[in-house]
């Protein structure tokens, strides 16, 4: 398939700090991408980076085939970037703000009117459009920052947390829109949730440091770790010394005593089995068994070391 | 994008014509009862024998018009770079920084001379000495060649500046060279002649020497106007440098 964004060995200092440090790879057009990671981990940066709104110290950002330092103006009307601030003119209605973003890219006042409409009408929000930004709540602005992103009909879409503020209403319009889009669109974004990086992507970057530590689909990313599970048994009284018997059982991975219960990993289900053999003799109070996800991917143990 | 911004400065008046109003009117009577009613029984007329109302009057509408400007831009370039960061949007826009830099100015221009003109018919009413109808066509063409200069030092400020206390800090400070040292009140030629030499060839100064002179000689010196206009263009393409650098686009 054709890139839309390619990146090479792309660095980015901000007073001698690496915030990213040469990245390489590329995103397909129509694709649905999500970078996740840690705080501080350089995630806004290469958003903003890739949007051009600001440069690189290092390397190359082509989109569409186009190098975005060379050639930015030509580049600009093809994207469309949504900051994590709400930043829209408080003294402004939803729909100026709107209308405002459609006349910088000189799109004529008819198609600015028919898309606000039709995307409002879509997310729910043409009951807003003439208050003043001042007096929304920060869920129905974040909407109406999307509805500005799209106003000149960009080919990628470039989010930095898209649904923050939203309802679970709200989320659901606004991914219901979004990945009616992919396809036509490429989408970029960075998000805190897991679930909803969980629930729709194509692509899951994961960025440490600066770096990208993991790349592939959701079933690529927990391939090493997909058929661990995490159990976890309360017991009434957990003595030292049971606990100690159970985590050195063949198996159990990464035992951790917290209050009565005892967690732990195993690669099949059958090691649950042999732990409740050997705790037979104390009294449980609640049991669980839960498959691995993206959060546990994220755990700051398993992403440096691994279940081992 | 002037008139797209043009278009949202027009929107919000239309969200705040009060205090618009207000600006527009109350300004210049204070300005006009602080300034004219105390000073025109110290200086009855100027050195070359204009009646002080008069003579202030232009002063005036450049002191009104410089400080519709710094709202202005405050507002939409430095508040939105620091605070809310919707500056970005404008940042975004597929315009050079050149075009955007023409655009702040151009658009921030045009209203401050309509609320100057505005202002110009307000003072009308307050000054004893009867304006000539030529002062509503000159004045605006020298308060835009005022401005540009004005609207340059903004623009530089808003790029620079990053906290709002140094922000003010140095409006005051202008203000106060703004008043005192740019012959606003009263005539660069009372400062001892080395000081009043610097600051008549300051370029700030320039363009309401050489409107007196056009306004109550009839004489006008085009180096008046050219070093300005001059010193202005150098400005903004300093500025485009400047925000480029700074935003590092």
């Amino acid at each position: 398939m054709e890139a839309s964004i390619t990146l090479k060995k792309v660095g980015k200092l901000i007073n001698d700090k690496t915030i990213l440090a040469g990245l390489t790879f590329g995103i397909e057009k129509g694709s649905l991408v999500a970078i996740i990671g840690d705080n501080e981990a350089g995630k806004s940066m290469l958003l903003r980076v890739i949007s051009c709104l600001e440069y690189q110290e290092y390397g190359q950002v082509f989109i569409n085939g186009l190098d975005s330092k060379k050639r930015r103006i030509e580049i600009l009307p093809k994207i469309s970037y949504v900051s994590h601030e709400l930043d829209l003119d408080p003294w402004l209605t939803l729909e100026e703000n709107i209308q405002f973003a459609g006349m910088l890219y000189d799109i004529d006042t008819e198609t600015i009117n028919t898309r606000l409409t039709q995307y409002a009408r879509e997310l729910h929000l043409t009951r807003y459009l003439k208050k003043l930004v001042k007096n929304i709540s920060p869920g129905i602005i974040r909407k109406g920052i999307i509805i500005r992103s799209l106003i000149h009909d960009p080919e990628i879409l470039i989010m930095d947390d898209p649904t923050a503020f939203m309802d679970a209403e709200s989320y659901r319009q606004t991914w219901d829109m979004l990945l009616r889009m992919k396809g036509e669109k490429t989408i970029l974004y960075v998000s805190q949730s897991l679930k909803e990086v969980e629930d729709a992507h194509d692509r899951i970057l994961v960025l440490e440091d600066g770096k990208i530590s993991l790349d592939g689909s959701l079933d690529k990313l927990l391939g090493g770790t997909f058929e661990f599970h995490q159990f976890q048994i309360e017991f009434e009284n957990l003595p030292d010394d049971l606990f100690q018997k159970l985590s050195k059982l063949p198996k159990v991975k990464n035992a951790s005593k917290i209050g009565q219960s005892i967690h732990f990993y195993g690669r099949e289900r059958g090691v649950f089995f042999d732990v409740l053999k050997n705790a037979v003799s104390a009294t449980m109070k609640d049991i669980s068994v839960k498959k691995l996800g993206l959060q546990d991917l994220m755990d700051a143990k398993y992403a440096k070391d691994g279940i081992h | 994008m002037i008139k797209t911004l043009l278009v949202r400065r027009i929107w919000l008046i239309k969200h705040r014509p009060m205090t618009t109003l207000m600006f527009v009117l109350f300004l210049p009577a204070l300005l006009h009862i602080f300034i004219v009613m105390g000073m025109k029984n110290l200086v009855v007329v100027s050195l070359n024998n204009v009646p002080y109302d008069l003579w202030v009057f232009p002063g005036i509408i450049f002191l009104f018009s410089l400080s519709s400007m710094f709202t202005i831009i405050y507002r939409d370039m430095f508040g939105f770079r620091v605070y809310n960061q919707s500056f970005n949007l404008l940042t975004l826009a597929p315009k050079s920084k050149f075009h955007l830099i023409i655009a702040i100015l151009a658009s921030s221009i045009i209203e401050s001379i309509i609320y100057a003109f505005l202002a110009m018919i307000v003072l009308s009413f307050f000054i004893e000495s009867p304006v000539d109808f030529s002062f509503y066509f000159i004045i605006p063409i020298f308060t835009t060649l005022f401005l540009l200069l004005i609207g340059n030092i903004v623009i530089t400020l808003s790029i620079l500046t990053e906290r709002v206390s140094s922000f003010i800090y140095f409006i005051i400070i202008f203000f106060i060279f703004m008043i005192l040292g740019t012959g606003i009140i009263f005539e660069l030629d009372f400062f001892p002649i080395g000081i009043s030499n610097i600051l008549k060839h300051n370029p700030i100064s320039m363009p309401l020497i050489e409107l007196r002179n056009l306004l109550f000689t009839k004489n006008l010196d085009l180096k008046f106007v050219t070093i300005p206009l001059a010193v202005s263009t150098i400005w903004i393409f300093l500025n485009t440098a400047l925000i480029k650098k700074k935003l590092k686009q």
